[in-house]
């Protein structure tokens, strides 16, 4: 399917129609080099990242084009096999890993660069779970991507999110639940929001693995990331939406 | 007392407070049966009778509650079996110092996350009686605060919101004890979740307990 | 069919064979602070001191009248004597290892320290043994617990460490548990010459965190071994999702599996097969922590209408546990034998 045949075999694990398309349009254009480092990041070969990474830069190639086409890609295939059970917590430690690796020679360059922030986002695991890997590489993907992100962390109450929003007066509220158990403490979430009067200071943004966009839609939400690396996608359109509201 | 017997004789556990700062850390219990409640708890440390019947007077003095001439016990009055508030007065009781009184006068405190201050006043509005919830105070959204509150009382006291500023037990009845008692967890709900939260935590033992998730 | 002793009973279950009621038995501990209480047993002190561990532990049978004691309430206790970083807690808390501050690196660093089954954290468990066995005589059983090595990994190098070496390295992962198995031979022996009749074994290689492989690559040649040397029926224990792994677990010739509230009773009896035993699996934190007696009996009745030989809380108790709700665990298969008998 793709110039790297490691690449595309990992693509397979990847089954849901749209992820698919999206995962695979963002692929499928990309040199040799960019598919090797997603390949290499999906490995948890922290070495050939940095490497490739290195000589990437030096060969001239943005450190944009290497953190799209190269470790986000990577990552959004690892995101979707870890909310599928094909990989568990230690694969995906040493994907993280290999993120580091790369993101060491790229974070520098990108902050010099002085390109205003994609915008703000809180991100918090709902009351009652404590899991946060699938949280944190959404984050990891998010600040890739250009975004602030504030980080409340696992168990987050209806009212820790509203702090938490009085705080860091993010652009995006991100809640993510690993549970069918806690899923619907989004909604209550949501619908604290409106009983405080904040609802329409903030977009809100769901997702994990039991979630849906039937689901989201039902509690109101105003998008659903079915995965890491959609998260990023809506967030980026919720930005250019408030920009349009606000202009 | 062997467990079947409390069970047999005192009802149902509503609520348990491990370790009582105020005494030697027992475990003191609320159970309750029909309509009494009683204070134990299967310490047999010297002095402990004492300790029980004082959590039960303090009870009855904070909460408006009924004393019964037996030890330990107490009664709810009918329409006072208002369960989560029920807990939070036993909890209170319990690890409150023994000297504590509220203040006579206006139900008030300050706000732990704004310069203002709260005040919750009764008002007798035909057959409901209502409590509104006003601020004194600069911020700039005060009203953000005062819906919290009521989301507070409504969450704790099973109170039904009547709308942004005001709230009624669901009895319609006037319940000061349980207000004054209520406050400071409505004023801040997210500490007190927090804090609900890690008590519930403590002393389970799972994989995140044990430290062992990622 | 005449009545059993507790120990015909439960041994009688763990051999899948008919038993007069199915017993209820928690192979990971029943303390509460309730009991800690009566019987003027606090924790820590509980975990520490042989006479308050014996007096507390006696509690499940004195007070809840289940069927088997387990006196090692925690997970702790070798990880202590080993020399890791501990934190004690109190009264109404476990006692943890600090495992952000692991005390070694790798496999070669593993050693049994020469008084390691003298230890205070080691020799409360043996002294205590021997205490119930003298209290109770030998209709009791007791139920002992050593830890397994992936759990013991976990203490010892720190639990991110330890699973990127699972991928780095991973035959220093399988030389790392070889060595550390010497420590659940170590003290699970210790126990059973103390007078344990059964022995748990938790090796907490869960679904939470490593696939079903990680079981079968990692520890279930460890854990058949273990069935094979140990002269005394094992009871595994893992926490989370283990449904995947359970036929794995299953052919390790092991009397018993404790599992988790996560995997439901009817698929954990279909991934074993009839091979292996099945306790468990009242849920701790939502059912016997927080709700009432009629959802604690619900499941219990679940677990029996599935074929679960023995009926457990899924892991240690909250220790916050309400003591009603314990009671209602026995008058649940109580409840549920009067109900089979009336049909």
């Amino acid at each position: 399917m793709f110039e790297h045949e490691g690449l595309s075999k990992e693509f397979e694990f990847v089954t849901k129609k749209s992820e698919i398309k999206h995962i695979g349009d963002s692929i499928k254009n990309t040199s040799i080099k960019m598919q090797t480092i997603a390949f290499a990041l999906i490995q948890g070969d922290q070495d050939t990242v940095g490497q490739l990474t290195i000589e990437c830069l030096e060969e001239g190639i943005s450190a944009n084009e290497i953190l799209d086409n190269g470790l986000l890609n990577g990552m959004s295939i690892v995101g979707v096999k870890f909310r599928d059970n094909i990989i568990f917590v230690p694969e995906v430690l040493i994907a993280a890993r290999a993120m580091k690796a790369g993101m060491t020679h790229i974070e520098p360059i990108l902050s010099e660069s002085g390109i205003e922030p994609q915008g703000k986002v809180l991100m918090g695991t709902v009351k009652g779970d404590l899991h946060d890997i699938g949280k944190n590489l959404c984050i990891m993907m998010l600040r890739g991507s250009g975004f602030t992100v504030y980080d409340l962390g696992v168990d987050t109450s209806p009212e820790d999110f509203a702090d938490g929003f009085e705080e860091y007066q993010p652009d995006i509220i991100g809640m993510s639940a690993l549970l069918t158990t806690t899923m619907p403490n989004m909604g209550r979430t949501i619908q604290y929001f409106e009983d405080v009067g904040l609802r329409d200071e903030v977009r809100l943004m769901v997702g994990g693995a039991p979630v849906t966009q039937e689901f989201a839609d039902e509690m109101g939400a105003d998008a659903y990331g079915d995965s890491a690396i959609d998260a990023v996608d809506k967030a980026k359109e919720l930005i250019l939406l408030l920009k349009d509201l606000r202009d | 007392m062997r467990v079947f017997e409390v069970r047999e004789q005192f009802g149902n556990c509503l609520e348990l407070v491990s370790m009582d700062p105020n005494f030697h850390n027992i475990t003191v219990g609320l159970f309750i049966k029909n309509d009494i409640l009683t204070v134990w708890s299967y310490s047999k440390k010297e002095g402990v009778k004492s300790r029980l019947n004082t959590i039960r007077d303090k009870m009855v003095e904070l909460g408006g509650l009924k004393s019964i001439d037996e030890d330990f016990k107490l009664k709810v009055p009918r329409g006072y079996f208002i369960e989560r508030p029920l807990r939070f007065l036993f909890t209170q009781s319990v690890e409150k110092d023994p000297a504590f009184k509220f203040d006579n006068g206006p139900i008030s405190a300050s706000d732990n996350k704004t310069k203002l201050s709260f005040t919750i006043r009764g008002v007798n509005k035909k057959d409901n009686y209502i409590y509104v919830v006003s601020t004194t105070g600069e911020h700039e959204r005060p009203i953000i605060r005062i819906r919290a509150v009521v989301g507070g009382f409504v969450k704790y006291g099973e109170c039904i919101k009547l709308n942004d500023e005001s709230f009624c037990f669901k009895d319609k009845k006037q319940h000061d004890e349980y207000v004054r008692i209520l406050l400071p967890y409505a004023r801040n709900v997210s500490a007190v979740e927090n804090m609900i939260t890690t008590s519930e935590q403590t002393g389970q033992m799972n994989t995140q307990t044990l430290g062992f998730s990622q | 069919m005449k009545t059993m002793t507790k120990k015909e009973r439960v041994f009688s279950a763990l051999n899948r064979q008919e038993v007069d009621r199915p017993p209820v038995a928690n192979p990971t501990s029943v303390a509460t602070v309730e009991m800690m209480d009566l019987v003027d047993a606090p924790f820590p002190e509980a975990c520490r001191s042989a006479e308050l561990n014996a007096r507390l532990a006696a509690t499940e049978i004195t007070e809840f009248d289940f069927d088997s004691i387990a006196p090692y309430f925690s997970i702790i206790q070798e990880s202590s004597a080993i020399g890791c970083d501990m934190q004690w807690e109190q009264k109404d808390n476990w006692p943890t290892v600090r495992m952000s501050n692991p005390i070694w690196q790798d496999a070669s660093d593993v050693k049994v320290p020469k008084d390691f089954l003298e230890h205070k954290d080691t020799k409360v468990i043996l002294d205590s043994i021997k205490i119930l066995r003298k209290e109770f005589g030998n209709d009791i059983p007791i139920i002992g617990k050593t830890m397994g090595p992936w759990t013991l990994a976990y203490h010892v190098f720190g639990v991110e460490k330890f699973l990127l070496g699972t991928i780095d390295n991973p035959s220093e992962t399988k030389l790392a548990l070889e060595k550390l198995k010497e420590f659940t031979y170590l003290f699970g022996e210790a126990q059973i010459d103390a007078g344990a009749d059964i022995l748990t074994v938790p090796d907490h290689a869960t679904g939470d965190l490593v696939s079903g492989q990680y079981y079968k690559t990692f520890l279930q040649d460890l854990h058949t071994e273990m069935a094979e040397s140990f002269k005394v029926p094992l009871i595994l224990h893992i926490c989370g999702q283990t449904v995947d792994r359970m036929p794995a677990i299953a052919e390790t010739g092991m009397h018993a599996f404790h599992f988790d509230s996560k995997n439901k009773p009817e698929d954990a009896m279909n991934a074993v097969q009839n091979k292996i035993s099945l306790v468990g699996n009242i849920n701790n934190p939502e059912t016997l922590y927080s709700k009432n007696t009629t959802e604690v009996k619900k499941e219990v009745f679940d677990c029996l209408n599935a074929g679960v030989q023995i009926i457990a809380p899924e892991c240690a108790i909250p220790l916050k546990t309400k003591s009603e709700n314990l009671i209602a665990i026995t008058e649940g298969v109580t409840d549920w034998l009067s109900e089979h008998n009336k049909n």
